[in-house]
């Protein structure tokens, strides 16, 4: 399974950073789409088919959790797992976010195995789906 | 909530510069030699306290940042595109990592996006007179790096 995801943040080292991550992880990456803030990435989620988006939390126009509750009223892209990258460390935030549906939370600074590990889990991937080697 | 102070800064500081950049930084005397341009990133808190969070560091620092978080070659042009964005990102997952270790993760509180600005050694000097908490650190090739919070 080739995968098609979207990064969501607003810094562009970051986004560069979690696109060598992925390249590095071992996963079998189909495209990776680029997002600034969480009102680019709904742009992105309507017009492409995305396998996982990972997204940062603070951003301005739209921040991830906002993203979040956006995809939530979707009915197409409810379904669609986000994973938050952030450097957010606050329990209660980190609650609500998976109350509202998020999937998994990478702590910055991290590592390309855990995206790896983390986006095999969300997708319920095996080892010969999704990943390389 | 445990005390703020200047080992709190340093160690974390420090250990972020290790984890995701592979630099090792230290305490040292307030001197930033020859320096005159400066790169400073902010990012604001609000909440069980209210302040913000500053990091400054020199040019080349910023770059050779930029460089290692990119896991490219110093002097390689791209790392230059991203060197204020480098700050940037150190001063956010810094802020993440103090904020947790200063008021606990279980507090309320919320931060908001760095934002940065090219400024001078002069501004950079009368900006520290002004913060609660501040420490100044070397890292490899000593290149300076101050980091401070102002909080209320």
């Amino acid at each position: 399974m080739s995968l098609r995801i979207l990064i969501v943040d607003d810094s562009a080292i970051i986004r560069a950073i979690v696109k060598k991550t992925v390249s590095m992880s071992g996963l079998d990456v189909d495209e990776i789409f680029e997002a600034k803030h969480g009102r680019e990435a709904l742009e992105v989620l309507r017009d492409e088919w995305i396998d996982v988006v990972f997204c940062d939390l603070n951003m301005p126009e739209m921040t991830g959790d906002e993203l979040v509750e956006e995809m939530s009223k979707d009915r197409i892209l409810v379904s669609v797992p986000v994973v938050v990258v952030s450097s957010e460390r606050n329990q209660e935030r980190i609650e609500e976010l998976k109350k509202n549906g998020i999937k998994a939370y990478i702590k910055k600074p991290f590592k390309p195995e855990e995206f790896r590990d983390v986006v095999g889990e969300v997708l319920g991937l095996s080892d010969e789906e999704g990943k390389n080697g | 909530m445990a005390e703020l102070n200047t080992d709190m800064l340093e160690e974390v500081t420090g250990r972020i510069l290790e984890d995701a950049a592979f630099v090792f930084a230290e305490r040292v005397e307030d001197d930033w030699g020859d320096t005159e341009k400066i790169i400073r990133a902010e990012v604001a808190f609000h909440g069980a306290k209210n302040g913000k969070l500053h990091i400054s560091t020199t040019h080349e620092f910023a770059e050779m940042l930029a460089a290692n978080l990119l896991g490219l070659d110093m002097g390689d042009e791209s790392a230059g595109e991203y060197s204020e964005d480098a700050v940037k990102e150190l001063t956010n997952i810094v802020g993440g990592e103090l904020l947790a270790a200063w008021l606990g993760a279980d507090s309320h509180y919320e931060m908001g996006v760095p934002e940065s600005e090219k400024t001078d050694i002069v501004a950079q000097k009368k900006l520290m007179e002004s913060m609660h908490c501040w420490v100044p650190l070397l890292g490899d090739d000593e290149y300076r790096i101050d980091v401070a919070i102002e909080a209320k």
